[in-house]
């Protein structure tokens, strides 16, 4: 059944930090949460509450640490490998499935108690999914932080798509999320520059507006070395 | 990978450091809808690399600051 597109969600431009305001300031050092942007308090009624997201980086779930699966710090030859070998184990792919899928119904990652019987075994099979970039996993706590396009974790990139709000990993992420659930977005982020809003509507695949422009800082060859950074 | 207002905002921010690629937000618009609009088919399967390489091609995306791993 066809999506129908929903309705545009309309920003309030004074919600947004001033130029040069601690938020602006920290969001050119890429650690601006989006909360401080001011969106939330905006939301209309009855929409539903973006993707909530258990915290990163707060402690070591004791099942992780039991079973010895913390993710390992892969360096960029290891990770330039796993680029070129695709190939998938089924019961991996299936798990990478099911665990998207449960991403888009919950609204957030799901907990690995939530994506199959045995969560131990759930973390080993995300663990093998991180080393072949199919999924990005946090290193302190081996919880998913990235299921590329949807981030698990706030970040300056706020997309509503299908009802609710998405977090993108960044700004090729945020249209991404509107090409994956196959419906009509909008984007709403703040040039990373000024800090002023940029609110993109995405309308069967194409942007509303053609004046913003994209730099990609990192050249492809490295963008797995360090892909939270790219 | 972020947006911008300009290519002259883009420069400001760089403040003098090696920049990399823009592009503008059409084309990665076609970019996104390439390479993610399979991402939550029941029976997807990894991109290849060639298969990715040739995404970014297809949009004129080509050299070496394009060329995968």
């Amino acid at each position: 059944m066809p999506r129908v597109p929903r309705a545009r969600v309309l920003l309030v431009p004074e919600t947004m930090p001033p130029r040069n305001s601690p938020v602006v300031r920290r969001y050119r050092f890429g650690r601006v949460l989006t909360s401080d942007l001011g969106f939330e308090a905006h939301r209309p009624p009855g929409e539903r509450e973006p993707a909530r997201f258990r915290p990163v980086s707060k402690g070591l779930p004791p099942t992780a640490v039991e079973d010895g699966l913390l993710p390992n710090r892969s360096s960029s030859k290891s990770r330039c490998s796993a680029c070129k070998n695709r190939r998938m184990d089924p019961s991996d792919l299936e798990l990478r499935n099911r665990t998207y899928a449960q991403f888009v119904e919950l609204g957030r990652a799901p907990a690995a108690e939530e994506a199959g019987p045995d969560p131990a075994e759930v973390r080993r099979g995300w663990q093998r999914l991180h080393d072949a970039h199919a999924l990005v996993l946090d290193e302190a706590t081996g919880a998913i932080r990235m299921a590329n396009p949807f981030s698990a974790v706030a970040t300056p990139y706020r997309v509503h798509a299908d009802g609710r709000w998405w977090y993108a990993n960044c700004a090729w992420d945020a249209f991404g999320i509107a090409a994956a659930l196959h419906c009509d977005a909008t984007i709403e982020t703040a040039c990373p520059d000024c800090g002023d809003p940029l609110t993109i509507d995405v309308r069967d695949g194409a942007p509303s507006r053609e004046d913003l422009v994209f730099h990609c800082l990192v050249a492809a060859a490295h963008w797995w070395d360090d892909i939270g950074f790219t | 990978m972020n947006l911008f207002r300009s290519e002259e905002h883009v420069e400001v921010w760089l403040a003098g450091r090696e920049p990399g690629a823009t592009i503008a937000v059409a084309t990665l618009a076609r970019l996104a809808f390439a390479w993610w609009g399979d991402r939550l088919a029941p029976d997807w399967q990894p991109h290849t690399r060639e298969h990715n390489q040739a995404i970014l091609g297809d949009l004129g995306l080509t050299g070496p600051f394009w060329a995968l791993p």
